[in-house]
């Protein structure tokens, strides 16, 4: 035996949606030390310095005046691999960044 | 490209290495000439002071000169211990220095290499 | 030589030593060498051996003179002898004359090991890092 069908209830009235709350900035990443133009740019500084220092100890190599031969060659070894590394790190990064554009397409 | 004040620099140093040299080799053939003056070739000092005042060390030139040694009873004033480790320095310090312009240039290509 | 600082200390030694063999020898070469009575007997040479004023090795720091008296010996059949045939010889003893150069030499040769050790040890650093 079936009841009798109630009546619907009235739905309530929709409640306003709250203002949204002005979102505070994203804190930014810490200092310029991890973000990668960052690196970069602090490489290209140091590799910029060591070869200043070579160069240096290049003309005290022409005029005799170096203390020690090794202190030449230790420069110019920092220098040329410094250049090398930095260059390294810079290609991967081009590499990484026309990979992820292929995909984009 | 190739001005640069080091690179100056040990261009005037391998020139004036390499005269030291021959000029070394003409002091040991002549150890038993009578009256044979040694020839010393100078140029430290002079790159020294045109660096250090600013001058482009290109206008540096090795210069020979007469050794003051007093002369021997053999009538030559040729020193061989002294012209023997003069020898050893000179060989020594154009290999650093042929080392120094390989690592500028090496440097030249890499750069040239990576772009 | 400042660039091989080890080659120029070692020469400065070679230096000294050359001159020691040259005294000795100058000495050996006057050993038999009469003089009279009324002047001096040849006088052996000593290398002063003191250390580098700039404090880079060793320097010759001046000639000694031995006696000048000599050995009075009886020669009454030397042209040169007085009137009471004495002679003048100089004081000189062959045996230390002979280890002397012995000494002077193994010291030059030292000094030349130093010089040739030293170069390899700067080849190894005019190579660092090539290649």
């Amino acid at each position: 035996m079936t009841s009798p069908i109630s009546a619907v209830s009235a739905v309530g009235g929709v409640t306003g949606v709250g203002s949204i709350t002005p979102s505070t900035g994203v804190a930014a990443t810490s200092g310029t030390d991890s973000d990668f133009a960052g690196m970069l740019s602090k490489g290209l500084e140091s590799v910029q310095a060591s070869q200043t220092n070579a160069n240096n100890l290049a003309v005290q190599v022409a005029n005799g005046t170096v203390t020690d031969p090794a202190q030449y060659t230790m420069a110019a070894t920092e220098a040329s691999l410094g250049l090398q590394l930095t260059m390294a790190i810079r290609n991967k990064a081009v590499e990484a960044f026309q990979e992820i554009m292929r995909m984009q397409a | 490209m190739f001005d640069d004040l080091s690179s100056s620099a040990l261009r005037v140093a391998v020139a004036g290495l390499s005269a030291r040299q021959t000029a070394i080799a003409n002091n040991i053939a002549n150890i038993e000439t009578p009256g044979y003056q040694a020839r010393k070739v100078k140029f430290e000092e002079a790159l020294s002071s045109a660096v250090a005042s600013g001058r482009a060390p290109g206008t540096v030139t090795p210069s020979v000169q007469t050794s003051l040694e007093p002369t021997r009873l053999n009538g030559s004033n040729v020193n061989l211990d002294e012209e023997t480790l003069s020898h050893i320095d000179t060989t020594m310090r154009y290999q650093l220095t042929l080392r120094a312009m390989d690592s500028k240039y090496g440097m030249l290509r890499d750069a040239i290499k990576g772009a | 030589m400042s660039t091989f600082n080890a080659i120029g200390v070692a020469g400065t030694g070679v230096t000294v030593y050359r001159k020691w063999l040259d005294a000795v020898s100058d000495n050996i070469a006057n050993i038999d060498n009469v003089t009279r009575t009324s002047q001096p007997a040849f006088q052996a040479r000593y290398v002063v051996a003191q250390e580098a004023q700039d404090g880079n090795g060793a320097q010759v720091g001046g000639i000694a003179y031995g006696s000048a008296e000599g050995r009075l010996e009886y020669e009454p059949d030397n042209p040169m002898a007085d009137t009471e045939g004495y002679v003048r010889r100089p004081d000189i003893d062959l045996g230390s004359q002979m280890a002397q150069m012995i000494m002077a030499q193994r010291a030059y040769q030292a000094n030349l090991a130093v010089v040739d050790r030293a170069r390899d040890s700067y080849t190894a650093a005019i190579n660092l890092g090539k290649g």
